[in-house]
């Protein structure tokens, strides 16, 4: 079968990101621009700013993927792009830029969701076996998907109420931790030690997680001392926390696993990068003879590479878009 | 050829022209711009038996007004006019609608948007003697033009101008946002 090239856009939240995917595995130059430094003054990213920022760096961000790859869009089999979920006013300028290539090459336009590219990005220079069990952990995102087969996905569990990645940020909120809050928790935890006591999350029969209760018990933990004129021990805190959540991430997978009788397992998205989860997870794989896939780091946190993967699932399905596809800040695989 | 392309308001309209030939294409649209932009920049090539790839030259309006619609159209025209490696110029939304209306006198343009007003005014010869500004009044007092496109009219103010570099295309929003006031 002839090589096929795939030119993906990602600019959901605050990367303008541009890949070029060869067959759905190849990697074969990704541009990553980051805003971090523009959203870090402001605690946050602001999704007004991040459009901004998108609409400006675009042209550039494929061009210089175009140069390291040295090649010509004239190449390109198909454009792809995040579609949902996302901020709409960022999604749409990858999108609106995709539709245009497309266009003008008169090659397909293939849209596609954010959480099949963390998926995918397991693809990336790998080969996966289905059945599979896929663990999404992201800012966004905590879900467990049972795929069949690599275009079929059912949701066992979700999160009830905050995402994991989300939990971290306020968590790095509250001991006022800079932004980006998660790694600096992961690394403030790698210091600590688990002396504090963390609650019970939802331990029932269900594959759903939740994680505001133990947000809240740190807020309450940091506030009582302060009252008392003590302040807490942030390395010990943020230590006894992400053992905490990731003992619950860790429960849920393993009772999916077993009932489900899988042999596969592939965790993805941003807090994948997390490397106490990533190892704790794999030792319980280990002790079920489970085989477990985890991206490469870069390929965890947001990148075109994941939907260039991802969107060649969708081309190879002929699950092209029209050119009236809107940008969606919410969608649910199918 | 030229294509022309505007999306700040809730009246899309594209343009293009071929020689003699000026075919344009509108439609009203709330918050569904980004359905209907494309497909209508397809359909004016299409329907005309124009190929894309014979374009010389966009036109695209870069605000003010919906900062939304703005990227929408932003977003296509420099990626068409960086891929195609043809020309490019911005023009005000403001000076749309005075190039639009000239009537040999002193006018202004205003858009109007939830919290106020941008404004700009033009004299007889086709000079800015009021630079675009946002205000939560309307406090100009020269005769109002009619948010009203001419896109020959647009086309020929636009055509000594230097094409701009398709990279360092921007939206033209005036107003601060609430971020930028606290910096």
């Amino acid at each position: 079968m002839k090589d096929v090239y795939i030119l993906a856009v990602e600019s959901s939240c605050d990367e303008t990101s541009v890949s070029i995917i060869k067959n759905g595995f190849e990697d074969i130059a990704t541009v990553i621009n980051s805003q971090i430094d523009v959203h870090t003054k402001y605690g946050g990213v602001v999704p007004e700013v991040a459009s901004r920022l998108h609409l400006e760096n675009i042209t550039m961000v494929i061009d210089e993927c175009l140069q390291r790859a040295n090649m010509k869009l004239e190449d390109m089999d198909a454009f792809a792009c995040t579609y949902a979920p996302g901020l709409l006013g960022s999604l749409l300028v990858g999108v609106e830029a995709t539709k245009a290539l497309a266009f003008i090459y008169n090659k397909p336009f293939i849209g596609t969701n954010h959480m099949m590219g963390h998926i995918y990005a397991n693809m990336i220079g790998n080969k996966l076996e289905y059945p599979l069990l896929s663990l999404i952990v992201s800012g966004g995102h905590t879900d467990l998907i049972l795929m069949k087969s690599e275009n079929e996905f059912e949701y066992l569990g979700q999160t009830l109420d905050d995402a994991i990645g989300e939990a971290y940020d306020k968590v790095a909120r509250i001991l006022d931790l800079p932004y980006p809050g998660g790694p600096n928790v992961e690394k403030y935890a790698l210091q600590g030690e688990p002396t504090y006591k963390m609650p019970n999350i939802l331990n029932d029969e269900s594959y759903n997680f939740s994680f505001s209760g133990i947000k809240s018990h740190v807020n309450n933990l940091v506030h009582n001392e302060r009252q008392r004129g003590n302040e807490v021990n942030k390395y010990d805190v943020a230590r006894s926390f992400q053992d905490c959540v990731t003992e619950h991430l860790v429960d849920k997978t393993k009772k999916a696993l077993l009932n489900y009788n899988l042999k596969t397992f592939l965790i993805s998205g941003g807090v994948a990068a997390n490397t106490h989860i990533r190892e704790a997870l794999k030792s319980m794989c280990e002790s079920l003879g489970v085989e477990m896939h985890m991206p490469e780091k870069k390929y965890c946190t947001d990148n075109a590479a994941m939907i260039g993967a991802a969107a060649y699932v969708l081309y190879k399905n002929k699950q092209f878009s029209p050119l009236s596809l809107n940008a969606q800040s919410y969608a649910k695989l199918k | 050829m030229l294509l022309f392309i505007d999306t700040h308001s809730s009246l899309i309209t594209i343009a293009l022209k071929n020689n003699d030939d000026l075919f344009i294409k509108t439609k009203e649209s709330e918050y569904s711009h980004s359905i209907y932009t494309m497909p209508m920049i397809e359909e004016i090539f299409k329907e005309n038996n124009l190929n894309v790839k014979d374009l010389k030259k966009i036109i695209v309006v870069n605000g003010p007004g919906s900062f939304t619609g703005i990227r929408i159209g932003l977003s296509i025209a420099k990626t068409m006019a960086y891929a195609l490696n043809i020309d490019i110029n911005t023009i005000s939304s403001l000076t749309a609608y005075l190039v639009s209306n000239d009537n040999n006198k002193k006018r202004k343009a205003v858009i109007e948007d939830n919290k106020g007003y941008y404004i700009s005014a033009f004299d007889e010869n086709n000079n800015n003697i009021i630079p675009e500004y946002y205000s939560e009044e309307d406090n100009c007092d020269y005769e109002k033009v009619e948010e009203k496109l001419d896109v020959l009219k647009i086309i020929k103010y636009c055509e000594n101008m230097k094409s701009e570099n398709p990279h360092h295309i921007k939206a033209n929003y005036v107003k601060k946002i609430e971020v930028e006031n606290h910096d």
